[in-house]
């Protein structure tokens, strides 16, 4: 069994004709991690004796001849922000590191309940913070198809782990492209849903305007799969959506006809000279292949992108200073010998936060301060409803947009650390879509196999609110037509 | 223009302890950050409402009333808790004294 070409229908099929059992699964993937982690990084724990205990339960269901949902036995990973009760969550931080989690989150909740089998937690960058996944606080995680090479960030182990087959999927967190970004540097399907689609509850806070809990898997069908089952609206997440439901079925029946009915929208600010030549060819390889399928072009434009990155500069570190205030290591974190009151909080997390988060909770108090909060904050708020009214308008006359993931190709370690706002730019196509709160998905331009050595590159489609079936429904029409076509 | 001084203010309104050096590359990373966001004010917001949430969704309230299946799960919660914490016993959590002679 090779494990990296695993799909969630061909284990499910495998299970039912007795091909292999779950124990078997989990104890291959399992051993798998023990073997070659410690060269990728992708785990910081490893869920060993609850993953077989729920491999176990699911061979017993097979064993009585019980109805086995399709999630049943599927090894998933959870990024380690993502709580998972009785298990470590450190959210890639120091001032975590010794945390347990006392519940589970509700994705974690609702995919227990589909028979999932959790493996383990994954690295990250500290607090979901970065594009590269250098700023987790023990180790940084490696790209599988370069280890010279950052697999992206901030849910860097989740894309490592599912592209070498040391889970089937896994769920990351998005701010501003922290699933998108190394999906698309991993050569993977990463959807970012609908702010309000999936809740929160659980999910360690960054920016709560922003976050959104997101699946990464190989193919777009276990994306789909992995979105119904996190999916809905939860009572204990104020801000997620009354009735919405996705049904896989939906995407599985996205016909030709409905493909050929969209106008797919390429907004012209995305095309920039900052593009690499790889990339950019890349991205016009997946044009004609849409095109060969029929599907209307249009130019559009989304004047206000320029100022999607600084508006969200402003924004995110503002909602991090206040949702970072918990981890003071008395209500949360490692507290330390300190006795005074006031030294104590400013030494814990003096010691407990790494650079990263440093950095966003000072630039948050400033933007908020007296005197600078019009200026900034206000201003902030105002322009990203500019960029989502830009949105809103665009999709009077498209149906999708697509762009480029991001500029480049994976980077080198070290590339980008030496300045910030170097770094920060490696999120400039991704941005956008959190700030409107809208759904958006990288897929693959080309199949694994087809790679030849060279790096993937991830093409990003947007699409309306809740809209989520439409994008995948592309993105499966598309891996069809490269995979026939051996592109 | 960034002084230490600024950052050392704004480290202590978030109660983070920061070094000589850290306290440095901080004004340097704020200076050319604040540079970066600066082109915000190109653009004219007269007239625009602020996007404060996710959305434009209205805030959904539910009943303060108690969940009975939910509560069924606090019996092991509060062992989970004391089980994360640090210190703990009989149930509760062990933390230094605050009141001491």
């Amino acid at each position: 069994m090779q494990l990296s070409n695993l799909t969630i229908s061909s284990i499910h099929n495998s299970f039912l004709k007795k091909e292999y059992s779950a124990v078997e699964l989990t104890t291959q993937i399992l051993n798998y991690i023990k073997e070659e982690d410690s060269e990728y990084g992708a785990y910081l724990h490893v869920m060993n004796e609850d993953a077989l205990k729920g491999a176990q339960e699911i061979d017993l269901m097979l064993a009585r001849n019980d109805d086995l949902p399709l999630l049943g036995g599927i090894p998933f990973a959870l990024k380690d922000n993502i709580l998972v009760a009785d298990h470590p969550s450190t959210a890639g931080s120091k001032i975590l590191k010794e945390h347990g989690a006392s519940y589970d989150a509700t994705v974690t909740k609702k995919l227990k309940l589909a028979g999932a089998v959790i493996v383990g937690k994954t690295n990250m960058d500290e607090f979901a913070m970065g594009s590269s996944g250098e700023n987790s606080a023990f180790f940084p995680a490696k790209n599988p198809y370069d280890t010279s090479r950052v697999p992206g960030g901030s849910s860097s182990g989740s894309a490592v782990a599912v592209a070498l087959g040391e889970a089937v999927c896994a769920l990351g967190s998005e701010t501003g492209g922290s699933v998108r970004q190394p999906a698309s540097f991993c050569g993977l399907v990463g959807l970012k849903p609908t702010y309000g689609a999936v809740s929160r509850y659980g999910l360690i806070a960054m920016a709560s305007s922003l976050d959104q809990v997101a699946p990464f898997a190989r193919n777009t069908m276990d994306a789909a799969f992995a979105f119904e089952a996190i999916s809905g609206c939860d009572p204990l997440d104020a801000t997620s959506k009354k009735d919405f439901s996705f049904h896989a079925k939906q995407v599985k029946d996205f016909s030709l006809e409905s493909l050929r009915g969209l106008t797919i929208g390429l907004p012209k600010e995305y095309f920039i000279p900052g593009i690499t030549k790889e990339t950019q060819k890349e991205i016009d390889h997946a044009i004609t292949t849409l095109k060969s399928l029929k599907i209307k072009f249009k130019e559009i434009s989304l004047p206000h992108t320029e100022y999607a990155l600084p508006c969200y500069y402003i924004i995110m570190p503002a909602e991090v200073s206040s949702n970072l205030s918990r981890f003071d290591g008395i209500r949360y974190g490692t507290r330390g010998e300190q006795t005074a009151l006031r030294g104590m909080y400013d030494r814990n997390r003096g010691d407990g936060f790494g650079k990263e988060p440093k950095r966003r909770i000072l630039l948050g108090n400033y933007v908020l301060s007296a005197g600078y909060y019009d200026a900034y904050y206000l201003q902030a708020q105002k322009v990203r409803s500019l960029i989502t009214t830009d949105f809103r308008n665009a999709f009077r006359e498209v149906d999708v947009i697509l762009t480029p993931t991001t500029p480049t190709q994976a980077f080198k370690f070290g590339e980008k650390t030496k300045d910030p706002v170097s770094m920060y730019l490696s999120d400039i196509f991704t941005v956008p879509v959190n700030l409107a709160g809208l759904p958006a998905l990288s897929f693959p331009s080309r199949s694994s196999e087809s790679l030849a050595g060279e790096l993937p590159v991830g093409v990003q489609l947007i699409g309306r609110h809740f809209d989520e079936a439409t994008l995948l429904g592309v993105s499966k029409w598309y891996e069809e037509t490269v995979s026939e076509s051996k592109m | 223009m960034i002084t230490g001084k600024d950052v050392e203010h704004y480290a202590e309104l978030g109660r983070i302890a920061i070094t000589a050096i850290e306290k440095k590359a901080l004004a340097k990373d704020f200076e050319k950050i604040l540079e970066y966001v600066k082109k915000l004010n190109e653009v004219d917001t007269t007239n625009v409402i602020p996007m404060n949430g996710g959305v434009f969704f209205y805030n959904r309230l539910r009943s303060d009333a108690v969940d009975l299946e939910r509560r069924s799960d606090k019996v092991n919660e509060t062992a989970r808790v004391t089980h994360s914490f640090p210190k703990s016993k009989d149930g509760y959590l062990e933390v230094p004294p605050v009141f001491t002679e």
